[in-house]
């Protein structure tokens, strides 16, 4: 495998313990409509429940084509708030092609600063500087990008709440979240997100993308949900891209091993750490 | 045309009004809850011991002994190449046909210490398949086949401080394909354009100490193994030259030691690099001998290399900015002039990641000789007062990533008249960790008497078919 071929799915990465399955949405083609203040208030509300202070576990991903052909992935990721900000490392277990591979974000609360972010290519012995502008990317040949996976810019979306209803035996608020210019569309890859979002918890728990300049669209859901270290987390989802109701690709993910609040130094989350290794 | 695309416009809007054909563009916002499906059943990981209770971060839970390595198998065709002279190879067909292995068990002894040992190695049928009569000694020593070691190291962290003793790789500067300040590793140059990633490096036997303060980290490295690039021999379909010249390679000992130092810091988006080393000359000189008349022997000469690297990270850029002064290239018109000159090397590139799955890399690198003179035509060398590289990179991952294609061009000269490369392939993921990978390089011819002139039929198509473990 070629390892600047593979430096975009690497890139794309995020920490999957934060995971909070589209909390905003990419852009829209339709007229701009006004901010609903109780839907941005429930979604300061999401941005804002407690994750923990740290948090860490083993993610596994099977990744399904329209044939049915599996493939499956295993990351270990580690996150730490810094302040306001967030430190998050991931390590690639599997595929063997991509074993050792590290990736270092540092996510900034500051609205206008990009996030810093560091590949380490075993393969070239070498830690690469990356940039995080665009978030449409695939995160491993998931159905996930990395938009799905950051904390969004509140500001740069319109919220709607549509109704309350109830989904799997829970009450749920469903809000529209419409992107405010086409070049937040166009990073986070979606023209539109419905989420539905759990009244007790403020967990997103499940979303459909709407795919920016395509009529595909992505259906996330939280299969299994539970409350770890004092932390709802999501334990089990899947994410299916559809084309009206055909299914094109979908994706399976795990969490193992997930724990919150427990010690990580804040020496684990350096370029040194990443070149290093597990 | 237009009466044709109308018709097959009107056609599927019928199909689509009939409920035929095409599924529905999107579901109605009442109905989206019913987009939603059960997952599909897929086997559970087996779960281990430590998940079943609360043991912390599992960050030192891995196993203390690992085996990764590959097994590739791997061909070239050659479909542009001439006749050869009467005794020389004939490198029309097939040119490659190799399997190509390589393993490291990594040991994990602590938290803090850890150790490596590899190896590397190829058996290449094409010379049996053609006839190994037609093929030179020294050609069937490089080419045929090879077992060596690779990496082999113990690494240690102390506070502050990082040792890492043993055959290693160190990279320096942020460039991803031109080297300026990246001196010491000598590189697998036998088929330009067709060496693996991973194995293009050669590690080589040094101690290495890290020592990091905040955001800084310095940099202390000796070279104990003296070892020059793996370069086509005489007999190669990329050696250009009908014969060869004799090389002196120095003692890997302790008068001899190469050593360098390195600065680095990141200060936001911002990253520097100050660089210096000691180092041989990996290309070397050519050294007339004054008998037998018009002999020459290949010498490695000693340099001092200093120099920089900046980059600033910015929305969905990077952009690389490195530079170097090499002092003590030598060079030799004649048996009895020795011209010692210091070159000045800069690079410039970019990176761009704000297309979907697709990332573009621009560098492009300049050396000057400011103390230049006619008399370095009388050379073998013959360096141009002014030369250059250009390479633009661009990789786009399709099919969920089970698709990755990559179209890479090397130009070289200051205006890039000098030749080039152009490297297209295409990579399928059959499984995990098995990559089946095809491709085609084609060789441009520069002016008469460059390398790549001398070199520009070698044009071939190439697979690889790898599977990691």
């Amino acid at each position: 495998m070629n390892a600047y071929a593979d430096l975009r799915s690497i890139r794309s990465v995020w920490m999957f313990s934060l995971l909070v399955v589209g909390l905003g949405a990419g852009l829209t083609a339709q007229p701009a409509r006004a901010d609903d203040p109780k839907a941005r208030k429930i979604m300061e509300q999401v941005r804002d429940r407690d994750d923990g202070a740290t948090a860490s576990s083993d993610m596994e991903m099977v990744l399904i084509d329209k044939r049915g052909n599996q493939r499956v992935r295993a990351v270990r990721t580690y996150r730490r708030k810094e302040g306001k900000d967030k430190h998050s490392i991931m390590f690639f277990l599997s595929p063997a092609d991509v074993k050792g591979t590290g990736f270092l974000t540092y996510d900034y609360d500051q609205e206008k600063k990009d996030d810093d972010q560091w590949l380490y290519l075993p393969a070239l012995k070498k830690t690469k500087r990356i940039a995080s502008g665009d978030k449409s990317g695939s995160f491993m040949g998931s159905d996930m990008n990395y938009s799905d996976m950051t904390t969004p810019n509140l500001n740069d979306f319109d919220y709607t709440l549509v109704k309350e209803e109830d989904v799997d035996g829970q009450k749920t608020w469903r809000i529209e979240a419409v992107p405010r210019n086409e070049t937040v569309m166009d990073e986070t890859g979606y023209s539109k997100r419905v989420i539905w979002v759990r009244q007790d918890n403020f967990m997103v728990i499940r979303s459909v993308g709407y795919i920016y300049k395509s009529e595909d669209m992505k259906f996330m859901q939280v299969v299994k949900l539970e409350k770890i270290d004092g932390v709802w987390a999501p334990v089990e989802m899947h994410v299916a891209t559809k084309r009206g109701a055909d299914t094109l690709h979908q994706t399976i993910l795990r969490f193992t091993n997930i724990h919150h609040n427990k010690p990580l130094p804040a020496e684990m989350f350096t370029q040194r750490k990443l070149e290093k290794g597990l | 045309m237009r009466m044709l695309q109308r018709k097959i416009g009107v056609f599927g809007l019928a199909l689509v009004a009939m409920g035929l054909g095409f599924p529905a563009a999107s579901w109605a916002q009442d109905d989206l809850l019913q987009g939603f499906d059960s997952p599909p059943t897929v086997s559970q990981p087996p779960k281990d011991a430590d998940t079943e209770e609360d043991q912390g971060p599992k960050e030192d839970q891995t196993s203390w002994v690992e085996l990764d390595g590959s097994l590739s198998i791997q061909g070239s065709y050659n479909y542009a190449h001439q006749a050869p002279p009467p005794g020389m190879p004939d490198w029309r067909g097939l040119s490659r046909l190799k399997l190509v292995g390589r393993a490291d068990l990594k040991m994990t002894f602590s938290e803090n210490w850890k150790a490596q040992l590899g190896g590397y190695g190829f058996y290449d049928w094409t010379y049996e398949i053609r006839g190994l009569g037609q093929y030179p000694d020294p050609l069937l020593a490089l080419y045929r086949q090879e077992l060596e070691p690779r990496e082999a190291w113990v690494s240690g962290k102390m506070g502050p401080v990082d040792v890492k003793l043993g055959r290693q790789i160190v990279s320096w500067g942020k460039s991803n394909f031109l080297r300026v300040v990246d001196v010491f590793n000598p590189i697998d140059n036998r088929e330009p354009g067709l060496v693996d990633v991973g194995d293009l490096k050669l590690p080589m036997t040094m101690s290495r100490v890290d020592v990091y303060w905040g955001d800084w980290q310095f940099t202390a490295v000796g070279v104990h193994e003296i070892k020059f690039n793996k370069n086509p021999v005489l007999g190669s379909d990329f050696y250009p030259a009908p014969f060869t010249l004799p090389e002196e390679i120095p003692l890997s000992n302790g008068e001899n030691t190469e050593y360098g130092g390195a600065i680095t810091a990141t200060l936001g988006a911002w990253e520097l690099g100050f660089y210096g080393a000691n180092h041989f000359n990996d290309a070397g000189h050519a050294e007339p001998l004054t008998a037998p008349p018009g002999a020459f022997v290949l010498r490695h000469e000693r340099l001092l290399t200093r120099g920089f690297s900046v980059s600033l990270t910015s929305g969905s850029w990077v952009m690389k900015l490195e530079g170097a002064q090499v002092q003590g290239l030598t060079f030799m018109p004649s048996p009895t002039q020795t011209l010692r000159l210091t070159r000045y090397d800069l690079l410039a590139g970019v990176e761009y990641y704000g297309w979907s799955d697709t990332t573009l890399m621009v560098e492009t690198a300049a050396q000057q000789y400011p103390g230049w003179t006619a008399a370095l035509n009388n050379t073998l060398e013959k360096p141009a007062e002014l030369s250059g590289q250009t390479v633009v990179a661009l990789t786009r991952d399709f099919s969920n990533k089970t698709v990755h294609a990559m179209a890479a061009l090397f130009f070289f000269g200051p205006t890039l008249q000098n030749g080039g490369l152009q490297r297209y392939s295409l990579g399928y993921d059959l499984a995990d960790a098995l990559v089946v990978t095809g491709g085609v390089l084609m060789y441009q011819p520069g002016q008469p008497g460059d390398l790549l002139t001398r070199a520009s039929d070698n044009d071939r198509v190439f697979f690889d078919v790898k599977w990691s473990f």
